[in-house]
């Protein structure tokens, strides 16, 4: 509800800003994706039978972008995810038709004299510099490493930002469901530092407390042509309390309930990519390590619980699906990212290759040695158009992570048309 | 010793000459008019962009750019799926905004963001002086025209070639082209004003076609019009802050 009463302030907020001035323009960008996957549930999954699952699936989005403006000083955004999927039971033949429609970001912004500038809406806040995710952000929807359609989703929040030359500075509230929910925070950044970027952000809500954060990247070989391309980020986050809970002895042996959190936690994340002269492909790679996440042993003991042949087991350890669906890819302590991707195999007007690209990425939870792996080949060949073929392919023990994820090979092929 | 002391001294008199050599008096002075002919400092432009391959395929983008002095923002609206990525640079250091998101990463000079023969320079480098140390070579001619012609060397080694020619033309002080040399001597790349409209003494738009080196075939024309001059423009609008926010630059076409 205050969500709600939260978009209607800032659309009437938008539409007073737009109409108090001149010359009204808007512009459309985004894309309309049709999909088709192929997800078969594995069997060895402990969550397997929770939920119907569907092997094959039939969907389209529409992901787009409307801004509106007076001047460039006063805009309005809306971006939406329009959703329509179909599921199919091959065996039956019979389907499940859903549609969603999903405001991702409804804001307006306006600016007072290019330094001074108001969002006020739901919105992303920016926190870090992390590729698949950003361990200390205690504001935005956590990324799913383990999905493929990224996360655009913001929060409903004010924020007012300073902007110099060199140093910017931001202040915001978020405004979540609960009261005990919502939070201030600020953030200061700065490039004065050649080749470098800092951030220190801090943020305080009454349910996690605080959290401190600092965000750095450098090029430390700028001035070396061929080697400027490297890149170099850092993110380290410290928290009053932890946010996910601990393992504790369930009431029937072998059973495990939610133990309580622990105190101050920290999480680092390290990343480094290069841009490799002429062949152009792009090596990026990120380290995590979570304090709060489980070691191997606590690790077996929750997935053990969840698939025991004794349903009592089971049943005292329920309470732990829910606290894993919450932490995709935040169950362990370390882990280990990797991506390596060719924006298009050539770029010297070869009429095939430099229209098609490959990436692949490796995810790997360095505890439990379980891995989670997507690999992708997109083509171009039709102007403002894309085809992308995506495998995923996850694999570890009985009692890992990634062994149980409930799809452990899928494939999906998307057709998108820019617009 | 006397004899090598008067060479020594005779050689320090004419240095003073050799730098006078240039007929229109300070070389620096000169080239930042050159500049001014063809981009006022603070200004504002439309570009699109056409690279044509010997295979036959070619690619096309368009967009538009702001400039103040040595930082220039430069934002796609065309193709659709480059539409909301920009290029940014302040002085030395570059930043690309990614199309599908905000998210904004650093990049570097020698890097083609946008592809083709088009480097992040090449579209961001409208201020000589403040990039290369200039000297005058002589008379030289384009295309049967009588031109001046300057040696331009990178004062620092992130640029993405060490070594520039410069061709001007006297009667309008516009840059008929320019080469680009690798560290070892060899040129990589030129490019030559195919059509130009001059305005008030200034280019109202230009047309620049870039010609790989080793791949004459490869060429890529580069079309900038709609050029203006603006009184002001805010530095905030070159900081990664605000190409992070989404926020529209003022004159977003």
């Amino acid at each position: 509800m205050k969500r709600l009463i939260g978009l209607c302030a800032a659309a009437l907020f938008c539409s007073a800003a737009l109409f108090a001035q001149e010359g009204l323009n808007f512009k459309l960008s985004g894309d309309v994706d049709a999909r088709a996957g192929y997800a078969p549930a594995s069997t060895d999954s402990a969550f397997y039978g929770l939920a119907p699952a569907a092997e094959t699936a039939a969907g389209a989005y529409v992901d787009g972008k409307i801004v509106f403006s007076r001047q460039y000083t006063t805009l309005g955004l809306l971006d939406y995810t329009f959703e329509e999927s179909n599921l199919l039971d091959h065996t039956n033949g019979a389907s499940l038709e859903s549609l969603s429609f999903t405001v991702n970001e409804l804001y307006a912004d306006l600016n007072w004299n290019d330094f001074l500038f108001l969002r006020l809406g739901k919105q992303r806040l920016k926190w870090g510099a992390g590729y698949v995710f950003n361990p200390s952000d205690p504001v935005n929807p956590p990324k799913n490493p383990t999905s493929l359609r990224a996360v655009r989703e913001g929060v409903p929040a004010a924020k007012v930002e300073a902007i110099g030359g060199e140093l910017a500075l931001s202040v915001f509230a978020v405004l979540f469901d609960a009261i005990d929910q919502t939070g201030v925070g600020a953030k200061i950044s700065s490039s004065a530092i050649p080749g470098s970027d800092l951030a220190f952000s801090g943020y305080y809500s009454p349910s996690e407390s605080w959290t401190a954060a600092l965000n750095a990247s450098i090029t430390p070989f700028a001035a070396l042509p061929g080697w400027d391309t490297i890149q170099l980020w850092f993110e380290g986050g410290i928290y009053d309390a932890a946010r996910y809970a601990a393992v504790a002895a369930g009431p029937v042996p072998g059973a495990v309930v939610l133990g309580p959190p622990g105190g101050t936690s920290y999480n680092l994340l390290a990343g480094a990519q290069a841009e490799l002269p002429v062949l152009r492909t792009i090596l990026l790679t990120e380290y995590y390590h979570l304090s709060d996440g489980l070691d191997r042993g606590a690790i077996a003991a929750v997935y053990s619980a969840l698939r025991s042949p004794d349903g009592a087991v089971v049943a005292a350890s329920s309470a732990w699906y829910a606290e894993l669906a919450r932490r995709q890819a935040r169950v362990a302590t370390d882990y280990l990212f990797a991506s390596i991707s060719q924006p298009t195999i050539t770029d010297g007007g070869n009429p095939v290759f430099d229209k098609i690209g490959l990436q692949a990425t490796c995810l790997v939870n360095l505890v439990d040695r379980s891995f989670f792996a997507t690999g992708g080949i997109t083509t171009a060949f039709v102007k403002d158009s894309e085809v992308d073929l995506t495998m995923t392919w996850a694999a570890g023990g009985a009692e890992t992570e990634f062994g149980n994820l409930l799809s452990r090979v899928a494939a999906s092929l998307d057709v998108k048309v820019f617009f | 010793m006397k004899c090598f002391l008067i060479m020594i001294v005779a050689a320090a008199a004419a240095l003073p000459l050799a730098a006078q050599s240039f007929p229109e008096g300070g070389v620096s002075q000169y080239i930042d008019a050159v500049d001014a002919v063809m981009l006022p400092v603070n200004c504002r432009a439309k570009m699109s962009v056409l690279d044509t391959f010997a295979t036959g395929d070619d690619r096309t983008s368009e967009g538009f750019f702001l400039r103040r002095n040595n930082q220039v923002v430069w934002v796609a609206t065309a193709p659709a799926s480059q539409k909301n990525f920009a290029l940014l640079r302040n002085e030395d250091l570059f930043w690309e905004r990614l199309a599908t998101t905000n998210k904004v990463v650093k990049t570097s000079a020698t890097a083609s963001s946008r592809g083709g023969e088009t480097s992040n320079l090449d579209l961001t480098r409208f201020n000589t002086n403040l990039d290369y140390t200039v000297s005058y070579i002589g008379r030289d001619t384009v295309n049967g025209a009588s031109c001046y012609r300057f040696e331009l060397k990178a004062k620092n080694r992130k640029l993405a070639y060490g070594l520039v020619n410069l061709w001007v033309d006297p009667a309008t002080r516009m840059p008929v082209k320019r080469a680009f040399y690798a560290v070892s001597g060899k040129m990589l790349k030129y490019y030559t004003v195919s059509s130009v409209e001059l305005a008030g003494g200034r280019v109202a738009s230009v047309e620049m076609t870039y010609v790989d080196a080793l791949k004459p075939e490869d060429t890529s024309s580069i079309r900038i019009y709609d050029i203006t001059p603006i009184d002001r423009v805010p530095a905030q609008f070159f900081t990664k802050e605000y190409l992070e926010s989404g926020r529209l630059f003022p004159f977003d076409f």
